[in-house]
């Protein structure tokens, strides 16, 4: 929810000035590679998977490096689980060997040319069930554009600190730009949740399919972060850029443990 | 490490060592007092004082001096146009000049005390040659103070603006010392400090976001300005509060001759100012104006959204004063001024400051000046959204409450002495956050208040001790203290490396609980090397108790200023600074090249992914460690003549070192320059035509750059190893202005000027670097590329102003 002010604020420094951009050369100095795992386990029972890779030069249109026979481990309470690398996608590996639990803490170990990468994530209690209702058509308005929109009806439990995410798929196309990260905290955000209306415009039809997460505290300040830096312009407006606080010991980015509900709706007219 | 040979040594300057040497300073002064008393034991002294205004409106004469001919020696006009002299009873001739008016010579038989009011003429120039300052002549040599730089409304308006906008701030930024962080801001960073480091006074009230439209303009509109002075270091003891400057503005006080009026017509904004007598000589006002008017546009817009957004700001200026018999003089000021920005009825913001002062001007006899000040300022910023649930409303402000007592004591030519006590009331409001609708989202939430009281004494004395060597010694010492009602939490470091809340003190309403408090010694010293040529040193000390929380370099309207409480202590700041000082060609010329280093404690920065708003644990954001600037500024001007101007270079460096960023290494800031040049030209063609130009040249700024990017949820995300490592190009550009003075008509009786300027801002089109966005390519996605972001081509403007 911060980000609202931050985006506003942004926006209006956009508003304030007409700008111009060029292409132009710059000089970077290369930093040492430094290796990058991101990993999801859920409360669902899916394939949960960890991407391991290596951050490479800025500039330019290479890829960047995965990193192929890591070894890579997730442990719960009692048991320790080895990922498979998927041979037609180098750098990620896989397990459906289990199924996670709500409140379990989940231990990662990734080695990379005998080095140990390790990192922790503790599920958050079970996400709430919620309701996605659908809106009669909207004629459009200064900030938003006509069409039907979806809003969420839930209840974010009281009294304790929790924190969101969500993913939209919208006609099988998961919606996954930077300005598509959807994380909340409820800080701010009172008990009963009626209506808060989702920033995409659906048209009649549409295949929706939305995921809500319970996500940890480090999950979310991940990319509460991410979206300040990517959306960092450089300029004197913008704090300085970053990176964002991940929880990989000895490398960069985030392995979380979530608790995932997931809801399809089609778009009916209505007005 | 450090880059100047050595670390700052700091935290142990102490304190003792200051005292000490001040004790022997004050022993001197006074043994040198007692001395030259004792040779004029016998003859009793008289003293002779007075105002001394403009015939034209009355208003008084800052800088003017009094000369005694029999005694080669004089004294100056102080702010109020109050001077005061002590003689041997005698016949003296006395002269009474001030630059661009007509001197006056007096010879008087002084046998007790006597009070000279005076009123000047404004020299009526038989040539088109201007007279731009508003000094005495040879200020620049014979003055005690240094690292000062002062413009009057005049000189500020003689400068190509940006929309016809005339702005002090943005001059000031074109002289030495006085950086900008980019193109079209009004943050002033001083000698290498930043931004929340000046104390900006509007006739003794501080405000506290000079900013409007973003920074674009800033809030002083200069038909309501008198006069800008900014000391950049030498500071004397009456200032004090922040670390690196302080910019006084001065209001105009009014007509107390006639009615009279100006007001100008630009793109942007309209002005109107009106002044005038309320008691002929006695009283009089002035109130000015001004507002923009982009939004009067939208709103004939056949489109409701379009029509239905508002964007504008405006501000007031009012002053009046009243000469209440010979001896007292009041003042009552004021300014309000507000920003508006609303995007449909979805989202709206605003900001504004509101500053009034009175004061009051006693004169207790011939020797004695007292000022007492009276100050209330105020900032609030508000923002709401209104979509559908999504509704809140914001807010935020910071109030004070300040008085002043100010004394001035003319012992006798050679001596000087001003001491006084000033307090100021803070309140902070950091945030306040409500639900605007029913069926919000968002739940109430309140940042509590802060209270702070900050006092301050201080003593300075200007002491002649010798006709060619001066000392300026003086002593400020400042106390902050926090107040109740306010809970202080205690933090300890959890298991994941965060600072979390463990236990909560309490503090009832009123309750004094934490003081800060400490000496700071000023010294300036002044050594006339000839008629034309001075050399001049200062020390000085400052301590600043509240600060900025504003993780951009520009900084927004929503920044919130935060008190120093038990987590977060004072900044300290020490400058030593040397000068040489030397005007040629009878004044025609003024040169100076100043050399200063500085070192600052508990400077503060913060943390990567720092949360700054509505967060009360702010102080576990912040990070704080040590800076040190150093700097040779070089300033040549030319004040008389078909042509003039200045041109100045300035070679500076400054640093920051802070446990936490960058990896604990050095780091220059942001607005850190190495080179910066500065032109400014005005040269009047024919009697009505002038043209005006200025350049100007810095190094890039200091920006952080990627070592790298990985790939991550889809995304490519830049990688970072370290803190402004990099350099945006240079930054240059050049503007010009034509003016063309009318001829003087008669309107409904009274005389009326017009005046038309042309402006081009950023004349040969320089693409200067607002920013440098690194992000993947939108025509070939994949690839990632660096993106140069610039804000103006050239900009031309016109405006009509005119007086009546």
């Amino acid at each position: 929810m911060k980000n609202i002010v931050y985006n506003l604020l942004a926006l209006l420094s956009i508003i304030s000035m007409a700008s111009c951009t060029k292409v132009i050369d710059v000089d970077l100095n290369e930093g040492n590679p430094q290796v990058v795992i991101e990993g999801e386990v859920s409360d669902q029972p899916e394939t949960y998977w960890v991407r391991v890779s290596r951050t490479g030069n800025y500039i330019g249109r290479e890829e960047t490096p995965k990193i192929s026979g890591a070894t890579v481990t997730i442990t719960d309470n009692n048991q320790t689980y080895t990922l498979i690398e998927n041979p037609n996608q180098p750098g990620t590996y896989e397990t459906s060997a289990f199924v996670g639990v709500p409140g379990t803490t989940y231990f990662l170990k990734v080695v990379v040319e005998g080095k140990e990468y390790t990192s922790q994530s503790t599920m958050p209690s079970e996400l709430l069930d919620f309701e996605l209702r659908q809106t009669a058509y909207f004629a459009g308005d200064a900030t938003k554009d006509p069409g039907y929109y979806l809003q969420l009806f839930t209840t974010d439990p009281p009294n304790e600190d929790n924190y969101y995410q969500w993913r939209f798929t919208i006609n099988d196309t998961l919606k996954n730009k930077p300005d598509d990260i959807a994380v909340a905290s409820d800080e701010w955000i009172q008990e009963q949740i009626e209506g808060f209306q989702a920033p995409y415009t659906f048209q009649a039809e549409d295949r929706v399919k939305f995921s809500m997460l319970a996500v940890p505290k480090e999950t979310y300040d991940f990319y509460d972060a991410l979206v300040t830096l990517l959306f960092n312009d450089g300029g004197m407006f913008s704090p300085p850029p970053a990176n964002p606080p991940g929880n990989i010991d000895g490398g960069i980015g985030i392995f979380s443990a979530v608790s995932i509900k997931t809801k399809e709706v089609v778009i009916v007219e209505k007005n | 490490m450090a880059p100047f040979g050595k670390t700052p040594q700091t935290t142990t300057m102490n304190n003792f060592k200051f005292l000490l040497l001040l004790i022997i300073w004050v022993a001197l002064a006074f043994w040198c007092q007692t001395k030259a008393q004792s040779i004029n034991q016998n003859k009793k002294k008289v003293t002779l004082s007075g105002y001394l205004k403009d015939a034209n409106n009355g208003e008084g004469l800052i800088g003017a001096s009094v000369f005694v001919k029999e005694q080669k020696n004089g004294a100056v006009t102080n702010t109020y146009g109050f001077y005061s002299l002590s003689l041997p009873p005698g016949k003296y001739t006395l002269s009474f000049s001030y630059i661009g008016y007509v001197t006056q010579t007096q010879v008087v038989d002084l046998q007790a005390n006597k009070t000279i009011n005076l009123e000047l003429n404004e020299e009526v120039s038989q040539t088109d040659e201007v007279v731009i300052t508003a000094e005495k002549l040879d200020k620049n040599v014979q003055s005690m103070q240094m690292s000062v730089q002062k413009l009057s409304a005049k000189q500020i308006k003689a400068i190509p603006t940006f929309g016809g906008e005339s702005d002090i701030i943005k001059v000031l930024q074109m002289t030495p010392g006085i950086q900008s962080v980019g193109e079209g801001t009004t943050g002033l960073f001083v000698r290498g400090g930043s931004a929340d480091q000046n104390l900006i006074l509007l006739d003794q009230a501080p405000v506290y976001n000079a900013n409007h439209f973003l920074g674009f303009f800033s809030v002083f509109n200069s038909d309501a300005i008198k006069d800008v002075e900014v000391y950049k270091g030498g500071m004397p003891a009456r200032y004090g509060g922040r670390l690196a400057s302080v910019v006084d503005i001065k209001m105009n006080e009014g007509n107390n001759k006639s009615f009279s009026g100006s007001g100008g017509i630009g793109l942007i904004s309209s002005r109107l100012t009106l002044e005038g007598p309320l008691a002929k000589d006695k009283a009089s006002f002035i109130v000015s104006g001004r507002r923009t008017y982009a939004d009067l546009f939208l709103r004939l817009s056949n489109d409701d959204e379009i029509r239905d957004n508002r964007l504008y700001f405006y501000d007031l200026n009012a002053k009046t004063n009243v000469t209440l018999g010979k001896n007292d003089r009041l003042f009552l000021s004021g300014y309000f001024g507000k920003d508006v920005l609303n995007v449909g009825n979805n989202f709206g913001f605003s900001w504004g400051n509101a500053t009034s002062t009175l004061r009051w001007n006693h004169i207790f006899n011939s020797k004695l000046f007292l000022s007492t000040t009276l100050l209330y300022s105020q900032f609030n910023y508000g923002l709401f959204v209104e979509e559908g649930v999504q509704n809140l409303e914001w807010s935020s402000s910071l109030q004070n409450v300040s008085g002043k007592f100010d004394f001035s004591y003319f012992l006798s030519p050679q001596l000087q002495i001003d001491f006084g006590y000033h307090n100021i009331y803070h309140t902070f409001s950091p945030g306040k956050l409500e639900p605007r609708g029913e069926n919000s989202i968002f739940k109430g939430l309140e940042v509590p208040q802060k209270y702070a009281l900050e006092q301050a004494g201080y003593i300075s004395i200007d002491h002649q001790l010798s006709p060619s060597f001066s000392l300026q010694y003086g002593v400020r010492y400042s106390a902050f203290t926090n107040m109740g009602k306010d809970r202080i939490f205690t933090y300890e470091t959890n298991s994941q490396g965060r600072p979390t809340v463990v236990d909560t003190t309490h503090y009832a309403s009123g309750e004094f609980y934490n003081t800060y408090h400490g000496i700071e010694p000023r010294l300036g010293a002044r050594l006339l090397l000839s008629k034309t040529s001075s050399l001049k040193a200062s020390y000085n000390r400052t301590r600043q108790y509240i600060h900025l929380a504003s993780n951009s370099s520009a900084g927004f309207p929503s920044d919130v200023w935060v008190p120093s409480d038990p987590h977060i202590k004072p900044q300290i700041g020490d400058q030593v600074a040397l000068g040489y000082f030397r005007n040629f060609k009878n004044n025609m010329y003024e040169f100076s090249v100043e050399a200063y280093y500085k070192w600052m404690e508990n400077q503060i920065d913060f943390k990567d992914n720092a949360d700054l708003l509505l967060n009360e644990a702010i102080s576990q954001e912040l990070r704080i460690g040590t800076a040190w600037a150093a700097g040779v500024e070089f300033m040549l001007r030319k004040n008389k003549g078909k042509t003039t101007g200045w041109i100045s270079y300035t070679l500076s460096k400054t640093e920051r070192q802070i446990e936490g960023i960058n990896n604990g290494q050095p780091y220059a800031p942001r607005h850190d320059r190495r080179h910066n040049i500065n032109l400014i030209v005005n040269h009047q063609l024919t009697k009505r035509l002038s043209l005006a130009a200025n350049f100007t040249y810095a190094t890039g700024a200091a920006v952080t750059m990627p070592a790298g990017r990985y790939e991550l949820d889809g995304k490519t995300v830049p990688y970072y190893t370290e803190r402004n490592g990099y350099r945006m190009p240079a930054y240059h550009r050049m503007d010009l202005s034509l003016t063309w003075k009318r001829p003087e008509k008669r309107l409904f009786g009274k005389k009326f000027q017009g005046e038309w300027n042309i402006s081009i801002y950023n004349v040969y089109a320089r693409q200067n670097p607002f920013s440098i966005q690194f992000s993947e390519s939108e025509q070939n996605p994949g690839e990632t590329q660096a993106e140069m972001v610039y804000l103006f081509g050239i900009i031309p403007s016109v405006s009509y102003n005119f007086k009546f």
